[in-house]
């Protein structure tokens, strides 16, 4: 077998990895820029701050279905006597587990408090919120915690509520979350771990295997995507909550009932239909937590491109557009600036389209922003090499040479 | 051989046949219910609840409130929210219009952000204003101005209603980067406080917080470069030195004009409603303070400018 030996020009040429590392460099000063140039910041800003992603959550994905093993209570502005009969009558119902994504961090009143310690301690699983403190920078820990108060949550398992502080991504927007934590030494479970422990034990060894310090989040959907009681709901003697059964009940706050809007406890996802942050935040935190406790008993985690290999990824990206410039500019000389917009356009729906069906189909997420950055500024880094790098290599050639001949 | 107990035994067969027959199946579940929502299983409408079933053979009735999110049995999920009356083979075909394809979301998307949107001959937008009570949240700063340092007072007109409002900060990528709740009709910021970014517009909103359809629109906040800032304070001090009498009508008007020349128009709508205080007879201080408020979105209330300038104004 005759193995063809002539290896293509352009690919091996020096300009192609000059333009490649030319994209590379101003990505990076654009991303470190602290400098206010007007015309670069809904670049840098877009390249800083936006995923690309929450188009896929608000604009692409499909319906998803429905996840009946978790159901959310509203507490709205029950009192705690009020919230110790909803347990009373959710625990006669034999759910799995009961968890609250609150926390009592005061006593109140003697009778209310005894009332609200007497429900938690008939509660066969009961999960409680905690909150992570004084978080140490050098250490990379948590040097301090706060649970309610001692009467409640002797009866309780314990996992943190904590969101991460991603303001990078946006103002109060939730896209990941952290299932485990450290505390001085010991590693503690978010509130979705500690819930699975106890559902699933199987799943809780799967998420911990997995030891990743993040874990995007799947979203599911709004609370829609999950069984709903509202405050009233269980005090209408029409109601049955059979349902209950077996189930994972989640309470938190959702407003003074689910008509009404609230800002507390309330984020942006990118399952908002206004995404980046526009419009009024979307989803209460039970219910982020809903759709992390779905994520994790579906397996439907969420695996990112290694940042090596969105690099390797965009560099080859990078080198077949630099080919097919040149290719261009001297077969079709007149129209290659138009055919090359046309050609960057197609490539940017392209990888757009690709990236977006990889995601829904494996829940593996590819560098989208990277490459459709390289691709944009791959003509611009052309014209500057062939402008202005080429001249500078020429002449700085021409004064060794020159430099040379005179020491001869 | 045709016995007695064979007989029975046939018609406990057809009995059971026929009940099996009967049997409704479960075709939804009702994941959360609000409003008016009631389902007919036999003879009569009854309520329905986060929980319930609904089977081949019922009915729902949705009221002009009322909600229901369904989960068919297959997982799929179905909102209902228009009043009327649904079977069941009504919601089955509604779920499948809901199941686009990835393709056909992800070719509706890109048209969409290429054409900016489906054109159509249906016309919703009235070409004109409509005054009614309370269609908006009327502020009672300039809607736009440049600041020499962070520090702003921002305040609004108190709605019909007793709602309270809900006042967010944007950023140029119409990202938000600050909300917050509050009943006042007043909000004191610190633009440094968000690490804005010097020389880049910003907008503050203040909606009803039980209407987010009630809104002021988005008002415009920029904090000058260090560099602009500096070269502006200069010429005001070097102004206000020139113009030392701060009694005298022209030089508040003088003062005012500079300030809005270079967008400083909370500091420009003070000088001008000074001068317009000091000469309320001198219809050149009056009028220019009136346009500028007129100008700069700046809703002020006749009887309020009429207590300002202590005289009627027409």
């Amino acid at each position: 077998m005759k193995i063809h030996k002539k290896i293509p020009k352009h690919f091996m040429s020096l300009d192609a990895l000059m333009i490649l590392i030319n994209i590379f460099v101003f990505y990076q000063i654009l991303s470190l820029a602290s400098m206010n140039f007007k015309f670069l910041d809904p670049l840098k800003n877009a390249l800083s701050g936006f995923d690309i992603y929450d188009m896929y959550y608000s604009q692409i994905q499909p319906e998803q279905t429905a996840d009946t093993n978790i159901v959310i209570v509203n507490i709205g502005n029950l009192d705690r006597r009020g919230i110790a009969g909803e347990i009373n009558y959710i625990n006669s119902f034999n759910p799995k587990l009961i968890a609250l994504d609150i926390l009592f961090t005061e006593n109140k009143d003697a009778e209310s408090d005894s009332l609200l310690s007497d429900a938690f301690r008939k509660t066969k699983n009961l999960i409680m919120a905690f909150k992570l403190d004084n978080y140490n920078d050098s250490k990379e820990n948590y040097d301090s915690f706060k649970t309610s108060i001692p009467e409640f949550n002797r009866y309780a398992k314990n996992g943190y509520a904590n969101m991460p502080d991603d303001e990078k991504g946006g103002y109060r927007t939730i896209r990941r979350y952290m299932p485990f934590a450290q505390i001085k030494d010991s590693t503690v479970n978010s509130l979705t771990s500690a819930i699975i422990s106890i559902y699933n034990p199987q799943k809780y060894s799967t998420l911990k295997k997995r030891n990743f310090e993040y874990e995007i989040i799947n979203y599911k959907g709004n609370y829609k995507k999950f069984y709903t009681i509202d405050v009233t709901d269980l005090q209408d003697p029409e109601f049955n909550p059979a349902f209950l059964k077996d189930k994972i009940v989640l309470m938190g706050f959702m407003g003074s009932s689910l008509a009404d809007q609230s800002l507390e406890d309330v984020f942006f996802t990118p399952m908002n239909a206004n995404y980046a942050g526009r419009g009024f935040p979307d989803m209460y935190g039970v219910v982020i937590h809903a759709n992390i406790i779905s994520m994790i008993l579906n397996d439907s985690y969420i695996d990112q491109m290694p940042f090596l290999v969105s690099i390797v990824f965009t560099f080859l990206l990078c080198l077949l557009n630099v080919i097919m410039i040149k290719s261009l500019n001297a077969k079709f000389p007149i129209l290659a600036s138009t055919l090359t917009k046309v050609a960057l356009s197609f490539q940017t729906i392209g990888a757009l389209y690709l990236g977006f069906f990889i995601f829904g189909l494996l829940k593996y997420k590819i560098n989208l922003t990277l490459a459709m950055a390289a691709i944009v500024l791959v003509p611009s880094m052309n014209d500057f090499y062939h402008i202005y790098e080429i001249r500078l290599f020429n002449f700085i050639k021409r004064k060794i040479t020159k430099k040379d001949d005179n020491t001869e | 051989m045709i016995t007695l107990n064979n007989i029975f035994y046939t018609i406990l067969l057809i009995i059971f046949c026929r009940t099996v027959s009967f049997t409704q199946e479960t075709v939804f579940s009702v994941l959360s219910s609000k409003g008016g929502v009631q389902v007919k299983q036999s003879a009569d409408w009854q309520p329905i609840r986060t929980g319930g079933k609904i089977s081949t053979q019922d009915k729902i009735k949705l009221s002009g409130n009322g909600y229901l999110a369904l989960a068919h049995i297959k997982g799929k999920t179905l909102e209902l929210k228009k009043a009327g009356e649904y079977d069941v083979s009504t919601l089955i075909n509604m779920l499948s219009k809901n199941d686009a394809s990835f393709n056909q979301k992800f070719v509706s998307y890109v048209s969409n952000e290429i054409t900016g949107g489906k054109s159509t001959k249906k016309m919703t937008m009235l070409g004109a204003v409509s005054r009614a009570a309370s269609v908006s949240v009327d502020i009672a700063v300039p809607n736009s101005s440049s600041f020499l340092d962070g520090k702003i007072k921002l305040s609004w007109y108190k709605l019909h209603s007793d709602a309270g409002f809900i006042f967010r900060i944007i950023n140029p990528n119409d990202q938000t980067i600050f909300m917050e709740e509050l009943k006042d009709t007043s909000m004191v910021i610190d633009m440094e406080d968000f690490k804005v970014d010097r020389g880049l517009r910003y907008h503050w909103i203040v909606s009803s917080a039980t209407n987010e359809n009630l809104s002021s629109g988005k008002n415009a906040l920029t904090l000058l470069t260090k560099s602009a800032g500096s070269a502006i304070a200069d010429t005001i001090a070097l102004l206000k030195k020139e113009n030392a009498d701060t009694e005298s009508p022209l030089n508040n008007y003088l003062i005012a004009k500079y300030y809005e020349s270079v967008g400083l128009n909370f500091d420009a709508v003070k000088y001008f409603e000074k001068s317009a205080k000091l000469a309320p007879d001198n219809s050149l201080y009056v009028n220019e303070y009136l346009r500028f408020l007129k100008d700069s979105g700046c809703r002020t209330d006749a009887d309020e400018v009429n207590n300002i300038l202590g005289k009627v104004v027409e």
